[in-house]
């Protein structure tokens, strides 16, 4: 359904809104209308737009016809680090971190740790006295370690997949993060045809994985998820859910933190600016 | 009589007052635009807008004076503007004691009664027609809505009490002396005289007929079978039949018409064949490579041709090799040219059909559609070939079928097309690609077309052509949403 979702359509939808709302904003995926959807002050109205560029070319059209109130929230992703700068129009926000669930989790230190042990209490203690380190940094080392290896690839524009990485495989028996080789070993390549592993390609990978270690804005919430996930089932967990990994993240979207996110505060000024509607009803609490 | 009127250049805007009362509408083509698209919130009457231009364009005075509006107006880019307004006008009694006059003892026609029926005449709702052509206003005389309206409806009493005085008696006489099947034929009769009396000028009949508007209203997966209909197409008797069945009769009506055509014209041709080539001799104005290109696309549309309607012909004229003789070329230059003529009896359904199987088989699913004079429209699937009867197709493929049918067959070039929620049952992939596919139609048929949607991949990248209908103040109300 979202993949049938065009810019136009997106578009014509809010050209047939009854009544005509007073602001607009267009979202990438429905995990992103959880966080924020309810949080719309009467008046605005949320649409899910199913991918970066239709909320993107929404906006495009939108602020063509004159609608100053269309604005869009995307996914930082890894452009800049990919494509250098990105031109985008006045009334699309880009998330501090790699999407909202990442910034939900960076603006609420220990959400990650909690989600974990939400969910494997045993294992999260395993990783944790195994590593010597907070599980949640154990997590961000592993996820911003394959955020370096996204970056790589899409830069190079590898025929390589990398949504559903099993993180399980690069971590060890001793519950450590293994070497790039694992990653290469376990990356599925989609065109075998016009793609060999080599040295070069190896080392041009290990040096964006090192670059960004530790970066925590380059990692995503499915790659934390993962991560999570690597560590737990190489830990002896069984039944770890990813998709509620990630709920128990975004539970922390409460008006209170949403309004320390640099994106959506963003959001709330250019429309405030522009259409003098404020966009979240959290702004009394805010204050 | 006066002559039927050219059809009109292009519509370039629809309007109707007063729709349910309250609403105004207004529909404008931009030039050099062939389509519009309205939408608008539930509940301001887009289908009533639609229902009232067709009945406008069709001259259903009896659709009219039931549906709710005030005016509704067709205007043309040449000028031309066609309304009708639903209001009042004093009927001429003269001409009601004329008609409806039944004599009885105690009554006379003596002229001062006649003036004292007209100094009694009130206005009564009517509808009032007007045609502005060439600088020119007609009106049409009024038309009562009591005149109009489905006499028919009702009880046979109900019926009775519209009656006025005088016919009311006759019926009550005629009731108790000759019985029910009498007193049912004298009502038949009384209604027939009735609406004969108000029937238009022959000047909005003969513009009525020149232009042709057609609307697809939203029940269209089944229709009335109008086989046993009487002759003025009315709906008033045969049985309910799923729309795709008929159609599928209609396009092998519409092959046995043309092969009938091609029929009666081969023979025409090939009885004056010989007297033109006699008169020709030995004359050709073509190349025998020409002549050759141009055989061998004839072979090929008729070998096409001969897939959907048997022609009973050989497909291939074998030609000698090499060079062909001055008279060779003669000989097949005429005999090219007779068969181009032949050919053209099957272009304008083949091209329709051709179309019609490229859209909806690019919709279909493991189905396959095809046409033939035969079977009409086919439904086999693709895994084994096994057909598929028709009103057995999901309401979505049959609403497919049925709109693109209808656009192609059932619409005249130069016509207007008023197309109500086509996105009713079709996944939003082939909403998208509705306006497209309609498009591509619109091209090859030649008409405009005005889409009612509550749907916005139906408007997909067309919003530029989207107008709303409703009242203008739909903006949010954040105090009231607060309050």
């Amino acid at each position: 359904m979202l993949e049938e979702l065009t810019a136009d359509s997106v578009y014509a939808t809010i050209m047939m809104q009854e009544p005509q709302p007073r602001a607009v904003l267009l979202v990438e995926g429905p995990d992103d209308d959880m966080m924020l959807g309810d949080h719309l002050r009467p008046g605005v109205i949320g649409i899910v737009c199913g991918s970066r560029g239709v909320v993107v070319d929404a906006v495009v059209i939108a602020e063509g016809e004159g609608r100053q109130e269309v604005f869009g929230l995307i996914d930082r992703d890894v452009v800049r680090e990919v494509s250098g700068t990105e031109s985008l129009p006045g009334g699309v926000v880009t998330t501090t971190n790699y999407d909202l669930t990442a910034d939900v989790a960076a603006a609420r230190p220990g959400a990650i740790r909690m989600a974990v042990a939400a969910h494997a209490y045993r294992e999260a203690r395993l990783v944790a006295d195994a590593r010597g380190q907070d599980i949640e940094f154990a997590i961000i080392e592993l996820a911003s370690f394959f955020a370096g290896v996204r970056i790589a690839v899409q830069r190079a524009g590898y025929p390589i997949r990398l949504d559903g990485f099993d993180f399980s495989r690069v971590v060890g028996t001793n519950l450590e993060t293994l070497g790039l080789e694992a990653f290469a070993a376990h990356l599925r390549v989609t065109k075998p045809e016009a793609f060999q592993w080599s040295d070069t390609v190896l080392d041009e990978l290990r040096a964006s994985a090192a670059s960004s270690a530790g970066v925590r804005e380059l990692c995503g919430g499915h790659d934390i998820a993962g991560a999570a996930y690597g560590f737990v089932k190489a830990a002896g967990g069984g039944n770890f859910s990813r998709s509620a990994f990630e709920a128990s993240i975004r539970v922390h979207a409460t008006c209170e933190l949403l309004m320390i996110i640099p994106c959506v505060m963003e959001l709330h000024r250019r429309c405030l600016a522009t259409t003098g509607v404020q966009m979240f009803d959290c702004i009394d609490t805010a204050a | 009589m006066t002559s039927a009127a050219p059809p009109p250049v292009r519509v370039v805007h629809l309007s109707a007052t007063g729709v349910l009362g309250e609403y105004d509408h207004t529909v404008e083509f931009g030039e050099p635009d062939d389509f519009v698209i309205v939408f608008g919130p539930n509940g301001v009457g887009k289908t009533r807008f639609l229902e009232i231009i067709d009945a406008l364009a069709n001259l259903r005075a009896d659709l009219l004076a039931a549906l709710p509006f005030t005016t509704a107006e067709i205007a043309f880019s040449d000028g031309t503007v066609f309304a009708v307004t639903r209001g009042t006008a004093v009927v001429p009694a003269e001409t009601d004691a004329h008609l409806f006059y039944l004599p009885t003892d105690s009554e006379s026609r003596t002229p001062r009664n006649r003036r004292g029926r007209e100094d009694k005449a009130e206005p009564v709702p009517a509808l009032l027609f007007v045609l502005v052509r060439q600088g020119e206003v007609i009106k049409a005389p009024p038309i009562p809505f009591a005149d109009v309206l489905d006499r028919d409806a009702g009880s046979l009493m109900s019926r009775r009490d519209r009656l006025p005085p005088q016919a009311r008696r006759e019926f009550e006489r005629i009731i108790q002396n000759a019985g029910m099947a009498e007193a049912r034929a004298f009502l038949r009769h009384f209604d027939r005289a009735w609406g004969a009396r108000h029937a238009l000028p022959e000047t909005f009949a003969a513009f009525s007929e020149a232009l042709d508007l057609h609307l697809i209203a939203t029940q269209r997966l089944m229709a009335m079978d109008l086989e046993s209909s009487p002759s003025n197409g009315r709906k008033e008797s045969g049985s309910p039949r799923p729309t795709i069945e008929q159609y599928s009769e209609t396009v092998r009506d519409r092959l046995e018409t043309d092969l009938s055509e091609n029929s009666r014209l081969s023979q025409r041709l090939d009885s004056i064949f010989p007297r033109l080539m006699l008169e020709r001799r030995e004359q050709s104005n073509m190349s025998a490579e020409t002549i050759r290109e141009r055989l061998g696309d004839q072979s090929k549309r008729r070998a096409r041709i001969q897939q959907i309607t048997p022609l009973g012909i050989q497909h291939e004229l074998p030609l000698p090799e090499g060079e062909l003789t001055s008279a060779q070329r003669s000989v097949l230059e005429l005999y090219a040219e007779h068969a181009e003529q032949k050919l053209a009896t099957f272009a304008d359904t083949v091209e329709k059909i051709d179309l019609l199987e490229k859209i909806v088989n690019s919709r279909l699913y493991g189905k396959s559609l095809q046409i033939n004079a035969e079977d009409g429209l086919t439904i086999a699937r693709v895994s084994d070939g096994d057909r598929i009867p028709l009103a057995a197709l999901s309401s979505g493929e049959q609403h497919e079928i049925i709109l693109m049918f209808d656009l192609l067959f059932n619409v005249k070039p130069g016509g207007l097309v008023l197309i109500d929620e086509p996105e009713i049952s079709l996944h939003i992939a082939w909403q998208k690609r509705f306006i497209p596919d309609v498009l591509t139609i619109a091209k090859l048929v030649g008409f405009q077309f005005v889409i009612a949607t509550h749907s916005p991949q139906i408007i997909e990248g067309n919003w530029r052509y989207a107008q709303r209908l409703g009242p203008k103040s739909a903006v949010f109300d954040e105090a009231e949403e607060d309050a």
